[in-house]
């Protein structure tokens, strides 16, 4: 397990079978509980994810949701990304193409964090008013 | 006359070329990987040799040795390893064997097999040989090959494209030393090349495979469907069955036998081979569906061809095995297929009428 600040990245096995997902979830267990959980999988490794795996995605992306977190998917190998296509969850998922860029995601300003009244461009010369007061 | 699939053509009415024949090779895996060290013959990029699975409801390989027969080839071998008898003789290639115009051998090695038929055409008088190897879809015109032959009277002759080499020789068997083992014989020979000019698609994978079916079901080649156009751009062979509330959209191919659940969309050139099944509410898009094959509830199957619990998906290359049998899994054969004769979309059925007097899909 790597831990990159508050944004935890999980390694998800190889086969992602009933077997390994119960193993997987008793990692999981106590992460998913904590307040706001904000948790990336890095599916580089996955080769088959079987219909016990699917439902373990979506069990833990109903629980970090529930507690105010996200679950997001990075590094998706191209049968992991054939399989959740197959079984309609691929769209339910934030996916990114490396698990840094989806650790950097969680710490992006939202949008509605912004100043409403705030200019949506940088003035390239600054305060043009005080430029011609000066001059 | 036009380029067709190894014939279509009449050899009757070429006196020139003298006694005929041909022995269409239908290797297993195993055979053609032993081929792979050749440099001579043809190098497979997988174990698959899609020529012998039923796609649009035959294979490749049952095509060939039936337009061979068409052609008027006075002999036709078909010499195939045991291993893929089964799955290769379908009821096509029953009705072959029946004639008594197709043997069929059953040995895991079919080399020795082939040498062998050869040297009876050949005691048979049998001047010239067509050896043609499953694997690519060639359309072109064996009269052709025979008769380049003859003309540059060579003791071989092999068909190539712009890609390079295909499998297929036209043998000078009055040429052939004695006792010499084909197989050996056509690697070390130098053979003149036969550009076969027209269509070919080599289907070493799954993209091709797709690509041949696309083709087909456009009209861009001319291998048909065995079924029957129930309205433009969608066929359908007797058996078939097509749920009420499920939609097909052309182009689109279902086999005999093959079922679609409520709910089920079907499109962009898929075909479902005979005896398939595709459960409620799944869309099959850009994808062929092989014989046998059951895809599960409420998926979304797209640039794809899907064989038992194989996946081979075409848009990354990749092939695994989904260990899910809520998802894929392989079926018993249906053999009563063979014995039907309509097939039905929704209320409607359809089935050995006119395809004018066909009532057409309403939904």
């Amino acid at each position: 397990m790597l831990a990159s600040g508050p944004v935890i990245v999980m390694q998800v096995p190889e086969q992602l079978n009933s077997e390994e997902v119960r193993n997987f979830l008793q990692e999981m267990g106590p992460l998913l509980e904590a307040n706001r959980p904000r948790i990336v999988f890095d599916c580089s490794q996955v080769r088959s994810i079987d219909g016990a795996g699917v439902e373990m995605l979506l069990d833990c992306l109903e629980e970090a949701l529930k507690r105010d977190g996200d679950l997001k998917l990075a590094a998706l190998s191209p049968e992991a990304e054939v399989m959740l296509e197959l079984t309609r969850v691929a769209r339910v998922f934030e996916t990114f193409s490396s698990s840094d860029e989806a650790v950097r995601s969680f710490n992006a300003i939202p949008a509605d964090a912004l100043a409403q009244d705030a200019p949506w461009y940088t003035p390239a010369f600054g305060n043009l008013g005080a430029l011609k007061q000066a001059s | 006359m036009g380029k067709s699939i190894f014939g279509f053509f009449d050899l009757k009415n070429r006196g020139s070329l003298g006694v005929v024949g041909a022995i269409v090779v239908g290797e297993s895996g195993e055979s053609k990987d032993a081929f792979a060290a050749s440099a001579a013959l043809p190098q497979p990029s997988s174990q698959r040799v899609f020529a012998r699975v039923e796609l649009l409801g035959r294979s490749v390989l049952d095509r060939t040795v039936d337009s061979l027969k068409a052609a008027g080839l006075p002999s036709v071998s078909l010499i195939t390893p045991d291993l893929i008898t089964q799955d290769l003789i379908t009821h096509e290639g029953r009705a072959h064997k029946r004639d008594g115009k197709v043997r069929s051998h059953d040995a895991c090695d079919v080399w020795p097999d082939v040498t062998q038929e050869t040297a009876t055409m050949r005691e048979q008088g049998v001047e010239a040989l067509l050896i043609a190897v499953a694997g690519p879809y060639v359309e072109f015109h064996p009269g052709d090959m025979f008769q380049f032959q003859r003309e540059q009277g060579v003791p071989i002759v092999r068909a190539c494209d712009d890609s390079g080499d295909l499998p297929i020789w036209v043998v000078a068997l009055q040429q052939l030393p004695d006792g010499v083992e084909v197989k050996s014989y056509l690697e070390a020979a130098n053979p003149a090349a036969f550009p076969a000019g027209g269509y070919v698609n080599r289907l070493e994978t799954a993209a091709e495979v797709r690509r041949l079916v696309c083709d087909s079901l456009t009209g861009q080649c001319r291998l048909r469907p065995a079924g029957f156009e129930v309205k433009p751009g969608i066929w359908i062979a007797p058996g078939a069955q097509v749920e009420r509330s499920a939609r097909v959209v052309a182009p689109a191919f279902l086999g005999s036998g093959a079922t679609v659940a409520d709910q089920c969309l079907i499109t962009r050139g898929t075909n479902l081979e005979a005896n398939s099944q595709v459960d409620y509410g799944t869309v099959v898009e850009d994808s062929s569906v092989l014989s046998n094959t059951y895809v599960g509830i409420g998926l979304d199957l797209s640039h794809s061809v899907v064989d038992g619990i194989e996946l081979m998906n075409t848009r990354y290359g990749i092939k695994f095995n989904v260990s899910d049998p809520a998802i894929l899994r392989r079926i018993q054969e249906n053999r009563s297929r063979f014995g039907a004769t309509r097939s039905s979309i929704g209320n409607v059925e359809v089935g050995a009428v006119p395809v004018s007097s066909q009532r057409t899909m309403r939904r």
